[in-house]
């Protein structure tokens, strides 16, 4: 992972055992972010989720949509120099306000989990977000960024900010996809295009 | 054959559903949306604009999303229609 996409990971509250975000893939013009989250089978929630029976709680897949999410309004943020990134500090305090997402599928570890999140609309303080959860193999993703199939990927070209590497198609299997609301009351709300 | 429902009812049946309101209560044109018996917040707004785009094929554009076009029930309508029609007219 690249120093920038580590520093835009650590500008995240969260922090493990609660952090659903293992690598950042793709943060592309403050509109969109991809990542992984891996699951190797040894986290804790899988003692009891389930006895036997290992499985990955939909609600956390949820959870780490939302993470990824809070990574594009702070990439968002930062292009649109509405509030300062600083490296290693959290710079945006927000919430999950709203969660529509449909699992299509379940998820066994171990797994390399790619979430997807593509900025939709914004309204005062809430910022709304179209996400996917894919299932790969788990050795299918590769350890750099990587520019990976997406079912949300729009077409436009690469932007001197933007972390988009080598391109890598994955044969995946999508688990969730919906959309989920954040409330960041804290940032002003930037009405005009990042800066690119 | 019953007709089929008018954009206002097919709005009402989203809000109805979105709400979770029972049939009790009465959406007419002058219903007030926002501070009124239904008092809808800014999220109630968002996701009502995401139901509509998905009932309608419509896309709302961000920026048009203001207190007028939210005023009643009466002037979303309204709204609903002339994008519908710009957007089919495209």
């Amino acid at each position: 992972m690249t120093s920038r996409a580590e520093d835009i990971l650590d500008s995240l509250p969260h922090r493990p055992p609660f952090r659903f975000v293992t690598e950042v893939v793709e943060l592309k013009g403050g509109e969109s972010a991809k990542g992984i989250w891996r699951v190797n089978g040894t986290e804790d929630f899988f003692t009891g989720h389930f006895p036997d029976r290992p499985v990955v709680p939909g609600v956390l897949l949820g959870e780490a949509l939302a993470q990824l999410s809070g990574l594009v309004v702070v990439d968002r943020l930062c292009r649109t120099g509405v509030r300062p990134f600083v490296s290693g500090n959290s710079t945006v305090q927000g919430k999950l306000a709203h969660v529509d997402i449909r699992f299509n599928d379940t998820v066994f570890p171990p797994a390399d989990i790619l979430l997807e999140s593509r900025f939709e609309r914004m309204l005062g303080s809430l910022w709304q977000f179209d996400v996917v959860a894919s299932a790969v193999p788990n050795s299918a993703v590769p350890n750099k960024v990587g520019s990976l199939s997406s079912p949300l990927a729009k077409e436009g070209s690469k932007k001197p900010n933007d972390l988009v590497g080598s391109s890598t198609r994955l044969e995946d299997r999508r688990v969730a996809r919906g959309t989920l609301t954040l409330s960041i009351p804290d940032a002003v709300t930037p009405q005009s295009e990042p800066a690119r | 054959m019953s007709a089929a429902p008018n954009t206002s009812e097919r709005i009402v049946g989203i809000i109805r559903r979105d709400l979770k309101l029972g049939p009790e209560l009465e959406l007419v044109t002058d219903t007030v949306l926002f501070g009124g018996e239904l008092d809808l917040d800014s999220l109630d707004a968002l996701l009502l604009v995401q139901s509509v785009e998905r009932e309608f094929d419509i896309k709302i554009p961000t920026d048009a999303i203001g207190p007028e076009i939210f005023a009643t029930l009466g002037t979303l309508t309204q709204f609903v229609e002339q994008q519908s029609n710009a957007q089919a007219n495209a």
